[in-house]
Order: C-alpha cells, then sequence, then structure tokens
C-alpha cells in the first residue's frame, strides 16, 4: 500500500480541488444546507466543511458539473462563494489529521455500509471515503472531538479491526480545549471533568397523583369520606336525638371546613383574599352562625366532593403522560466483553452499548450496532405500525422490540431521553396558560372580590336599611356567595387544555402550551414547507422505461447493480424493486465510479446504471429514449439510464415524491376552512407540478428571507402556522403566529417549534387544527354552562325558590360535568378514523 | 451563575433553538449577532476559533456546532456550574 499521507489518492485527473470562503454561510444550519446541496450535485465528492474558516472544500469533476453551477447554486442559496485555492492539494487543517485504515473484516458491501453510516455518527469525522478495491476507510479526524482510540474501537465494537496505515501526520492534539470535548461520546480512559451526565441530577420529582392510588387514599379524599360520614351520622342522628343533631352538624362543617380556612388564610398571606376558599369558609360558619349548621356541612361536603373531582380529572390527564415514563424498562443489559450483565437502565451512560432482546423494551435513546428489527415506536410517536430498523438507524427509549436481537450504543442518558424530554415539555406546556385561561384568570379577579362585596349588601341591606327580617336575607346573602363560587368556570379552561396537550401527545402532537393549542384552531393560513415535509425527503422511483425489455425486468438488473450502493438514488431502486418483489440476481465485480455510474456482472452480463449524460459519453442514446428523458426531467424527476455495454436497456425516474398523506392532509385542512400555501426554494416548475398534484397554492424560487416576508404577509391576513421540518426552518417557525415541526423527535424540531409532528405525518397539522377547535369548542360549553347554571340559581334563590344546599349541589354538578366535559378530550380520535397510511392513485382534483 | 454569551447571526435554526433552550432553562445570556459585526465576530473567533454560528460560551467553555451537538454540553455545563 502506497500511503503517503495526507491525500494517498490523487484526485481523478478532470477533478479539481477547490476551496471557496463561503460568505454568508455563518450558522450550523446554514452548512447542513450547503451540505445537503452538494449531495445533490452529480460529480461533486470529498465535500468538506469548515466551522473554524468558515469554508467549502470540494473535488469538482468539471465535466459533470460546471464551477459556475455549482457557485450559481450557493448563490442561489443566498450566499457568495470566493474561490480561495484550486487544483492545490488540501491545505492540511492543524487539528485534522487524514487517516487511512485497512478494515480487516469490511469486505462486503453492506459491512461497508455499516462503516459508513457508523462514520457519520462520529463527530469531528469529515471527508470519509471507504474504497471496495483496497478495503480501506479514510477520513479526515478532528481528534479534539473524537479521539481516535474512540474511533477504532467503534469499529471494534462493530466487528472489524482496523489497522492504521502510513506514517499519518499526528494531530496536534495539544491543543485540547477543554470545551469542545463532546460529552456524547464517553470511554473509559479519557477523563471527562464536568462533562459527566449525573444520573441523579435531573431528576424530576413531582408525582402529584400517585397513578395506582386509589382516591379515597389522597388527602382529599380522606376529607369527603370523613366530612361525608359525619354528615351521615349527624342525620341519622337527628332521627334520635333531634337537639344533638345539630352538634353533629356543626361538627361536620367544622371539621370539613378547616383544611379550608387554612388554605385560605395561606392565600390570603399571599394577597388572595377572595380564593374559592375564602368564599366556602365564610358560607360555611355563616351558616353555622345564622343556625343552618345542615346546610353547612353539606356546603362543605359538596365543595370537597368537587374538588376531589378536579384532583382526579388533572390526575387522570396526566397519568396518561406519565405512563409513556414508565414505559422505558428499569434494567438494562449492558454488555461486557463476551457476555451481559444486568444493570439499571439510569446508570447507563452514553457510549455505552446495549443489547435488546426480543420482546423487550428499548432501555436508552441510543443508535443500533447491529442486528435487524420491528420496533414499535408508539410510546414517543404515537404511532402503533411497527417500524423496521437496523444498524445506524436511531432508536428510543420505551420502543418495543418486537423480533431481532439488537445491540444499541447509549446516546442519551435516561433522564435525557426522548420520552422524558416530551414528558417534560407536556408538563411545562400544562402550566402555560392560554390566553382564554389568562383571561378567565383576571376574570375571576375582579368577579370573586365581587360576589363577596354584592353578597354582603344583600344580606346586609334589606335588614339594615328597609326594616327586613335578618334571618332570610343572611341566608340569600350566604347562599349567593356559594352560588357566585366560580369553581366549575376557572376548573373549565386548565382541565380542557390538560385533557387536550394529553390526548394530543398520546397520538404524537406535541403541542408547547395553551397558548398554541388555542391559536392552531384560529389560524386562517397553513404554510407548508416543500422538502422533508411535504415531500419526504427520500426520492422514489415513478417510472420505469423498457427498451425491448420488460419494466420489471429493467428494475430487476438495475436494482441488482445498485444493490451495493447507499446513494439515495440507489436506495430508491432497490427499495423499488423489494416493493415489486423481485428477487434479485447475485453480482460480482460491483464497483462504483462516484457520482457517474455503478457497473457490474450479473448474470454474466456487464451492465451499469449511469446518469443520461454519462451514458452519452459512450454511445448516444436514441431520440426516443431521449425523449423520454427530457419529458421526466421536465417533470422534475431524475432519470437514470441501465445499460449493457453500450446498449441501453431501459431508463428509470425518480422523484422526491409528496409523503403519502399529504394529499388528504391538504383536503382535510381545506374542509376545516384553512387555506394551505406551499412555500419553496425549488425551481417554480417543479414547485408547481408537486402543488398541482396536492391541490395546493405555491411560492417557489424563494429565498430564506422571502419565506419569512412571505408569513408576515400572511399573518396580515389572520393567524398563520409553518410547517416545516424544524432542521432549517426555525426562523419560519418562530416568525408564524404557531411553528409546527415535522421531526420524529430530533432535538431542533422540539425545541424550535410551538407544535410537532412526532409521527411525521401531515395529516397530523389537520388533527392539530382539530385538536385545537375542539378543546376550545369544550372550553366554550364549560364556560357557557358554568355561567348559565349560576345564573339561573342566582335569580331562583333571591326569590326564594331554591334554596342554599340545592345551590351547593348545582355548583358541584357544574364542576362535576365540566371536569367530565373536558376528561372527553383524552378520547379524542382526530375527527374520523385514524388516518390510514393510504397511497392515494392517480392525482385527481378532489374538492372538500 | 456564569456569564453566557451567545453568538448568532439572523435566521439560523441552531441559534433559534439554543435561545429557547437558554431561556426555557432560565440561564441569562448575552446575544451577540456577528454577521455584519467586525468586532463581535472577531471576539467570537477569539474564545472559539470558530467563524460559524451559533457559539455559545458559558463561562470558560465554548461550544460550537449544530444544535444536537451542543444541547447536552450546554445542559452539563448548566448543571455542572449550578452544583458547583
Amino acid at each position: 500500500m502506497t500511503a503517503s499521507p495526507p491525500r494517498p489518492d490523487a484526485p481523478l485527473p478532470e477533478t479539481a480541488h477547490l476551496t471557496y470562503f463561503v460568505d454568508g454561510m455563518d450558522c450550523a444550519s446554514c452548512v447542513q444546507k450547503v451540505e445537503r446541496m452538494m449531495a445533490t450535485l452529480p460529480g461533486a465528492s470529498g465535500v468538506k466543511t469548515s466551522f473554524n474558516k468558515q469554508t467549502l472544500d470540494l473535488d469538482l469533476d468539471e465535466t459533470r458539473t460546471s464551477r459556475t453551477t455549482l457557485e450559481q447554486n450557493l448563490q442561489a442559496l443566498g450566499y457568495t462563494p470566493e474561490l480561495l485555492s484550486r487544483a492545490a492539494p488540501l491545505t492540511p487543517i492543524e487539528d485534522l489529521s487524514h487517516l487511512t485504515y485497512f478494515v480487516d473484516g469490511m469486505d462486503c458491501a453492506s459491512c461497508v455500509q455499516k462503516v459508513e453510516r457508523m462514520m457519520a455518527t462520529v463527530p469531528g469525522a469529515s471527508g470519509v471515503k471507504t474504497s471496495f478495491n483496497k478495503q480501506t476507510l479514510e477520513l479526515d479526524l478532528d481528534e479534539r472531538q473524537t479521539p481516535r482510540a474512540l474511533l477504532e474501537r467503534n469499529l471494534h465494537s462493530l466487528g472489524y479491526t482496523p489497522s492504521l496505515q502510513g506514517g499519518a501526520a499526528s494531530p496536534s492534539a495539544a491543543k485540547s480545549h477543554e470545551g469542545h470535548d463532546h460529552a456524547g461520546q464517553d470511554h473509559h480512559d479519557h477523563d471527562h471533568g464536568s462533562h459527566d451526565h449525573d444520573p441523579g441530577g435531573h431528576g424530576h420529582t413531582h408525582e402529584i397523583p400517585k397513578p395506582g392510588q386509589p382516591w379515597y387514599a389522597t388527602g382529599q379524599g380522606k376529607l369527603v369520606v370523613t366530612s361525608g360520614v359525619l354528615l351521615a351520622l349527624a342525620w341519622l342522628f337527628g332521627f334520635i336525638e333531634p337537639q344533638f343533631a345539630t352538634v353533629g352538624f356543626i361538627a361536620a362543617t367544622l371539621i370539613g371546613v378547616w383544611p379550608l380556612a387554612k388554605k385560605a388564610v395561606a392565600s390570603a398571606r399571599f394577597g388572595d383574599y377572595f380564593s374559592i376558599n375564602t368564599l366556602v369558609s365564610l358560607a360555611a360558619l355563616g351558616a353555622i352562625l345564622i343556625g343552618e349548621a345542615a346546610e353547612g356541612a353539606v356546603v362543605v361536603f359538596f365543595f370537597a366532593v368537587g374538588e376531589l373531582l378536579e384532583g382526579i380529572a388533572a390526575g387522570r390527564a396526566r397519568a396518561g403522560i406519565q405512563a409513556l415514563a414508565a414505559l422505558a424498562p428499569k434494567t438494562a443489559l449492558l454488555v461486557e466483553g463476551q457476555g451481559t450483565r444486568e444493570v439499571p437502565a439510569n446508570a447507563l451512560r452514553v457510549g455505552q452499548t446495549v443489547q435488546v432482546n426480543p420482546g423487550a423494551r428499548v432501555p436508552a435513546d441510543g443508535t443500533i450496532l447491529s442486528g435487524t428489527s420491528s420496533l414499535d415506536d408508539s410510546p414517543v410517536t404515537g404511532e402503533s405500525v411497527p417500524v423496521v430498523k437496523s444498524a445506524g438507524n436511531s432508536v428510543y427509549a420505551g420502543s418495543i422490540n418486537t423480533d431481532g436481537v439488537l445491540t444499541v450504543r447509549v446516546d442519551k442518558a435516561a433522564s435525557d431521553n426522548t420520552i422524558a424530554r416530551i414528558i417534560h415539555m407536556v408538563e411545562e406546556a400544562e402550566g402555560s396558560k392560554a390566553p382564554t385561561a389568562r383571561f378567565i384568570d383576571r376574570f375571576s379577579r375582579y368577579y370573586t372580590p365581587g360576589v363577596v362585596a354584592v353578597s354582603a349588601l344583600v344580606a346586609l341591606v334589606p335588614p339594615l336599611f328597609f326594616g327586613a327580617q335578618w334571618h332570610p336575607w343572611l341566608y340569600k346573602g350566604i347562599a349567593l356567595l356559594l352560588i357566585g363560587c366560580p369553581c366549575a368556570l376557572v376548573l373549565s379552561v386548565p382541565a380542557a387544555i390538560t385533557s387536550g396537550i394529553s390526548a394530543g401527545t398520546r397520538r404524537g402532537l406535541l403541542i408547547k402550551g395553551g397558548a398554541a393549542l388555542e391559536s392552531i384552531g384560529s389560524v386562517k393560513t397553513v404554510a407548508f414547507d416543500k422538502t422533508g415535509t411535504l415531500t419526504a425527503g427520500k426520492p422514489r422511483v415513478t417510472d420505469v422505461l423498457g427498451v425491448n425489455l420488460d419494466r420489471n425486468e429493467v428494475l430487476r438488473l438495475a436494482a441488482a447493480v445498485e444493490s451495493g450502493s447507499s446513494h439515495p438514488l440507489a436506495k430508491a431502486i432497490t427499495d423499488a424493486a423489494r416493493q415489486g418483489g423481485l428477487t434479485l440476481p447475485p453480482v460480482t465485480d460491483a464497483q462504483a465510479i462516484p457520482g457517474k455510474a455503478v457497473t457490474a456482472t450479473v448474470e454474466g452480463r456487464t451492465l451499469s446504471v449511469s446518469s443520461p449524460r454519462h451514458a452519452d459519453t459512450f454511445a448516444p442514446l436514441p431520440g426516443s429514449v431521449r425523449a423520454k428523458i427530457t419529458a421526466f426531467e421536465e417533470q422534475g424527476r431524475t432519470a437514470v439510464v441501465l445499460r449493457d455495454g453500450t446498449v441501453p436497456l431501459g431508463v428509470i425516474a425518480i422523484r422526491d415524491e409528496p409523503r403519502p398523506d399529504a394529499r388528504e392532509a391538504i383536503a382535510q385542512l381545506r374542509g376545516l376552512g384553512v387555506q394551505t400555501v406551499m412555500l419553496t426554494g425549488d425551481n417554480a416548475r417543479t414547485g408547481q407540478a408537486i402543488a398541482s398534484d396536492l391541490g395546493m397554492d405555491v411560492r417557489a424560487e424563494l429565498l430564506p428571507e422571502d419565506k419569512l416576508r412571505l408569513i408576515a404577509d400572511l399573518k396580515a391576513k389572520g393567524g398563520v402556522a409553518m410547517v416545516g421540518d424544524g432542521i432549517n426552518d426555525a426562523p419560519a417557525l418562530a416568525q408564524s403566529d404557531v411553528g409546527i415541526a415535522m421531526g420524529g423527535g430530533t432535538d431542533v424540531a422540539l425545541e424550535t417549534a410551538d407544535a410537532a409532528l412526532l409521527q411525521e405525518r401531515v395529516t397530523g397539522v389537520a388533527h392539530l387544527v382539530s385538536l385545537s377547535r375542539a378543546t376550545m369548542q369544550n372550553i366554550k360549553v364549560n364556560i357557557a354552562f358554568a355561567l348559565g347554571l349560576k345564573a339561573i340559581f342566582l335569580v331562583t334563590t333571591l326569590l326564594g325558590y331554591t334554596n342554599l344546599w340545592m345551590a351547593i349541589l348545582a355548583d358541584t354538578g357544574a364542576t362535576a360535568i365540566v371536569t367530565a366535559n373536558a376528561l372527553r378530550l383524552l378520547r379524542w380520535k382526530g375527527g374520523g378514523p385514524a388516518a390510514p397510511r393510504t397511497v392515494t392513485a392517480a392525482p385527481t382534483p378532489t374538492r372538500a | 451563575m456564569p456569564e453566557i454569551t451567545l453568538y448568532t447571526v439572523p435566521n439560523c435554526a441552531d441559534c433559534q433553538a439554543i435561545k429557547r433552550l437558554l431561556t426555557r432553562q432560565g440561564a441569562a445570556f448575552t446575544e451577540k449577532n456577528v454577521r455584519g459585526d467586525p468586532q463581535a465576530l472577531a471576539e467570537m473567533q477569539a474564545r472559539a476559533q470558530v467563524r460559524i454560528a451559533p457559539v455559545t460560551v458559558i463561562g470558560e467553555q465554548a461550544f460550537y456546532g449544530p444544535f444536537d451537538d451542543q444541547r447536552p454540553r450546554i445542559l452539563a455545563a448548566l448543571r455542572g456550574e449550578t452544583a458547583a
């Protein structure tokens, strides 16, 4: 092996090595955007971006993509590239060491993929190249981020033995920045100092009503039972010794009112002089004073029942969410050497490897190192259809591993896994108040003292100034106090919001706060980002065209040729073949000319799959084939040609298809009376084609700032929600009234958006809108009910038709009904049957 | 509480995410927009040897890279400091 660092492979003669300083590429998401764009450029390889220098490095095959095109693409994204060097060998970046490993055991295409996928997760690794011919792995490693030893250990854990080749430049490791250490990697011989994850440091301790605890065991439950029993005893006593019955009622009242009075005094000390507790305490004591102790006892009893119901309601809504946390297993099988050892799941440390057996739950968020299995991710995404995952895919704590044995590298500590974070966010969300809730708070701040004042006037004025009898008016005054009690009113909003948020979370709709929940339902327009939101961001085969050959045959042969490649287009072709139930013939001599073609020997023939332009350089394509290719490309599709030697066998067209449920989602939104618009930076033709398929408006060729401006315009015409994939749409998400991120639990999405769709389905947006509307409807009914009932009893009591305890019964009844109504939301199913994953047929415009 | 400085540029997803994270954690921070501000840019480069936002400087520690990379380290730094 002639490894002469830093560049063992001389670039191909027609390949220019370019280094650009990219003006404007000054944020991490910009870097990602550039990298993503570069991945789509034919002929570009070895793409590297530098955070330190704000540069873009690449090898460009200028016969495939001209430098002008590259620069235009960058400019279209809003960046200004400035060429720093050309054709010069890479100036070695001081902290990067260029490493070349011979990897023993990496001797099959899928092994190479496994290594590449693992490398993609290694911080500080860039320019990763694997060689099929030499069985080598080449990369630039920033050893401040990932020490070489760790990289080697990772390879070992995959079952490969790396051996370093050539005298690779030693890293200037002396400059190890304490702060730059990736805490995401953990290893035994490396001190982490302050980066250690303390498993106990982040625990939540607010276990309000313990899930298993029966209602009568809670403090409030005991109060209800005690005052109920006392009330019943006093009532029974009334038949035996009527003169002592009053004493019994007084005792029942006083015992029942004691905790309320304590709370009333406590809140008065904090400046809240007119709490519900104050009202009830005053009324109960007043009832004793006017000799209506029996009614006082009833008042206290029913009030306690109301409070109990309230507690149960809140508990039920939260228990559903808390139950999710319980789904993560308590123990894990830690892989140590050859065997496994059972350890507590919350003692797992980042970087450790665990084994997950079939039927078991995944103990931690992590990445699969080996094995393939179907995983039921429903605790995190609400999606109960198992998803097949294999090496390199991420798994969530709490998911059920249905079939295969997996080894998983732990990526997050127990206190920081996705479920824990979602639960934490839901708890915060339930605490954050919706505008309606805030209005009711303000309302009751004036309302409650008002009730006290009016009660006092009713009780005092007629006897004092008009010579009326004291007793009936005091009685009415006290009744008013109780009728005025705003329990049901105050309870109506939080109960509904809590239930709504909980119901959403269990269906994979994470809503971060009452305000978001309230405003989603009232938006006039929903703006969608295209790539990764309306489309899956994963190209798929749309058309297969055979030249004197059956379509399936074309697909079968092309898939065989591509079977060893991990390129997205190759993946699209092999996926299509698998879906078509085709069995792939064995291949030999598989070779890839990066970015141009893949060749292999299949069934004795030398076949290749390449871009049309590359195919043209060997032998001009026939006119009919060329016309078809042009047509495909005009539809925004990518075409590849399958050839046997120089003879074209067929054409396969590939497109980044809209998500299967996107059409349905747009129709549902229209059904809800919401406008939809697609915002895309893509060219107008592609955007138009996809938007008209989906039946929505489109604004294409937008720069990021255009998106912001458009959202501001839409905002002026009423509420606007922005739906994006959360990775690069954060500014637009923040600019809109409600930002909805499409992101299966990715950090950026969870953090920036007001709501996130954990199962990446567009119909989730329509579900959010209808959940929000259902919640607001629920709140309106509750408020109307609570106020209406009060109004009725207010009038009848003042007129003397109803008495005190009926008023109380009415208030408790209203509380119970409001609570029950709010709990109804927990069973919310998303407006009809759960959207099935149906692939919509040919695009026929529907009108909703 | 250590002094926290967050270097950002406008329209940057990761910057937004870190801002929200810090706010949610109740950590007070100074935000500096480095785009079109050579002085702030120079300061950021001096503290982290990096040109690309977001850069989070907490006390003596500097973090850079996408949000997903920074998040655990920021949380660890915040925890470490408050525990001390």
